[in-house]
């Protein structure tokens, strides 16, 4: 036998996440010509969004005014419309991972990953994130390029990049363990998209999906503040545009605490659905 | 429950799954949670040991527990009650360390990256395992050299054939040298060509590498070509285990008697009439399948009257130029085994003439 038996170490369990993510970004780039051509629908999007904008900044303005001075909770036009654009990214650059761990749980296929020495939910996390990560990069350049267009650039460093992928990375890690907690639903019932749909929904509203939440009523603001989803969207979106160091290692402790939290509670489903697994016949 | 020689034993292992049952009020309808859960016993107390080195066949009809007890012995699920251990380990409980020892092929279910060539999933595979580079690319070249999928290793896997597909399914399974191999029907759908290819594979690396090899299928043929053992299950418990050949040879008594006699057949009622008067009718066990030209064709329950006293009657009574006597076929065999422990659980105390002619032919 070739293969390892002793315990496995942080350093393994890692080469192993790397290499599922790896070959989810080759398996991906087969298709590449596919996915820009259904992230085309994002360029419509943004289209209709800096029109709203656009008319919104213009009333602010008033007559003889400069859309140009006026900001809104905080953004500029050009901040909106690039802040939209990471909203955008963040959200569709999300592999529905319900539906997947749900299909896998209903349909046994998850005795594919059972019988291989990895964590089920690492597994699942390194293809979200691979596939995350080639997806954000073709939302970006999409959206970017009618953002760009249409309003112009903002100022941005090159030097924030390496931080902003940090950033999506834990943001779209935090987005896995609610879509993988909603997944594993499937250990207790038949369906469960009802639930993701309500959770989503509420998500995108009060995230800051479709505007930032510094707009919202100020009795909003204060409940939103408590609530996890600021952290799945606003706020690393605003990082995106509004780059400061010190929101970013702040934005980082929050989500690394969010996320070992959630990640214990995952787990700790996963253990107690897996006993309850039914995967009955060939 | 340590042995060294076992690489598998179980010891009254159950297995039930609950249910919802169906739903009849909106009130039910609409609550995904209701408590209304039914019980339904998928593998009822069973005892197995299987030795290292081992071939074995664990067959039965659809939904008999096959696949549940393979899906018990590989960690994938927790069992009711009862006790397992596979290489000495609890499979649920040592599943990860359980997988770095066993190979697993569900012949329904792929582990091949279907958008990427199977080199890519073998490579995945390698880190998965935590497999030494060198020893790695030596054992996939050996494979990649036994199994013959040079040609394709670099095609992805969703245009390969469905007989190429399996050949790398159990290359990708063998790449960490298990010490099992648990092959969930692997030659489902396959060709007769295909299927005797993968045989042939399964039963060199069981030979070869002395892999332990436990195999569920619904073929006959290969549980004759792969298996030296079998274990039959049906309805959760095991209603046979022994030799694949004792199976042929003890468990359906009966045979079957093809002659070519030089001259032809007179009348039916004249033939029939013949047979009585050498004690060859149904009553004593000897049934005339077919009577045409110069052919005949008898079915012979030999617990009724031994095969000696059938020939020599035969032979005896008429001129005959050819002779072939043979055992009905193994799927046959194990289509009767089901059925008539199917009809023996059905019918308490009903019994059902081992071999008779309902059996059918193909697939079981």
């Amino acid at each position: 036998m070739i293969a390892s038996r002793g315990a496995p170490s942080l350093t393994s369990e890692i080469t192993k996440l790397v290499a599922i993510a790896q070959i989810t970004l080759r398996s991906r780039f087969r298709y590449l010509w596919d996915m820009i051509g259904s992230t085309l629908f994002l360029a419509v999007v943004m289209f209709v969004f800096v029109r709203l904008w656009t008319v919104t900044y213009q009333s602010s303005a008033g007559a003889g005014g400069n859309v140009k001075d006026v900001a809104l909770a905080g953004f500029s036009l050009a901040q909106m419309i690039w802040y939209l654009v990471a909203t955008e990214t963040i959200i569709m650059s999300m592999t529905p991972i319900h539906r997947l761990i749900e299909r896998e749980i209903r349909d046994g296929d998850v005795a594919i990953r059972l019988n291989k020495p990895y964590s089920f939910l690492g597994f699942h996390w390194s293809v979200f994130l691979g596939e995350g990560l080639l997806k954000a990069c073709i939302l970006i350049a999409v959206g970017g390029v009618v953002a760009a267009i249409m309003v112009g650039g903002v100022s941005f460093s090159l030097g924030s990049v390496p931080a902003l992928v940090l950033t999506f990375i834990l943001t779209s890690t935090l987005n896995f363990f609610f879509g993988a907690m909603i997944g594993l639903l499937a250990f207790w019932t038949e369906d469960v998209t009802g639930f993701y749909f309500i959770f989503d929904r509420v998500k995108w509203l009060l995230g800051g999906f479709l505007m930032p939440i510094t707009l919202f009523p100020e009795w909003l603001l204060s409940v939103v503040e408590w609530l996890p989803f600021s952290l799945m969207i606003y706020q690393p979106a605003r990082l995106a545009v509004q780059f400061d160091w010190n929101v970013w290692a702040e934005l980082a402790m929050k989500q690394l605490g969010l996320i070992l939290v959630l990640g214990f509670l995952a787990q700790s489903m996963y253990r107690l659905g897996v006993r309850r697994l039914d995967v009955n016949g060939g | 429950m340590t042995n060294q020689n076992y690489v598998i034993r179980t010891e009254a292992l159950t297995k039930s799954f609950r249910r919802p049952q169906k739903a009849t009020t909106l009130v039910d309808r609409l609550n995904p949670f209701r408590s209304s859960m039914e019980e339904m016993v998928a593998l009822k107390p069973l005892s197995l040991e299987v030795k290292r080195g081992e071939s074995l066949a664990f067959i039965g009809p659809n939904g008999a527990g096959k696949s549940t007890t393979i899906k018990i012995l590989t960690g994938i699920l927790h069992p009711t009650s009862g006790e397992a251990s596979v290489l000495g380990l609890v499979p649920w409980r040592d599943r990860v360390k359980l997988a770095y020892r066993i190979g697993s092929v569900f012949g329904q279910k792929s582990q091949l990256w279907l958008h990427l060539p199977p080199v890519d999933t073998f490579e995945l595979l390698s880190r998965v395992y935590e497999l030494n580079r060198a020893k790695f690319q030596a054992r996939r070249d050996e494979l990649i050299r036994l199994f013959e999928i040079d040609d394709y290793k670099n095609v992805p896997v969703r245009k390969l054939s469905l007989g190429q597909r399996m050949r790398c399914e159990i290359a990708a399974s063998l790449l960490h040298e298990p010490e099992i191999l648990f092959l969930d029907e692997p030659t489902i759908g396959l060709d007769p060509v295909a299927k005797a290819s993968i045989r042939d594979l399964i039963r060199r690396a069981n030979q070869e590498t002395g892999v332990t090899v436990f195999l569920t299928s619904h073929d006959a043929g290969d549980i004759e070509s792969l298996c030296k053992r079998t274990v039959i299950i049906n309805q959760g418990t095991s209603v046979f285990d022994g030799s694949t050949n004792s199976l042929r040879r003890d468990w359906l008594k009966r045979k079957e008697i093809d002659l070519k006699l030089r001259r032809e057949i007179g009348s039916e009622s004249e033939l029939r009439l013949r047979l009585n008067e050498l004690g060859l009718g149904e009553a004593n066990g000897v049934q005339l399948i077919k009577a045409k030209g110069y052919g005949l064709k008898f079915a012979v329950e030999t617990e009724k009257m031994g095969m000696d006293r059938v020939v020599g009657g035969l032979l005896s009574a008429y001129d005959v130029e050819d002779i072939v006597i043979a055992a009905a076929p193994l799927e046959e065999i194990i289509a009767t085994i089901y059925r008539d422990r199917s009809g023996r659980d059905r019918e308490e105390g009903q019994n059902r003439p081992l071999g008779a002619r309902e059996t059918e032919r193909g697939d079981l």
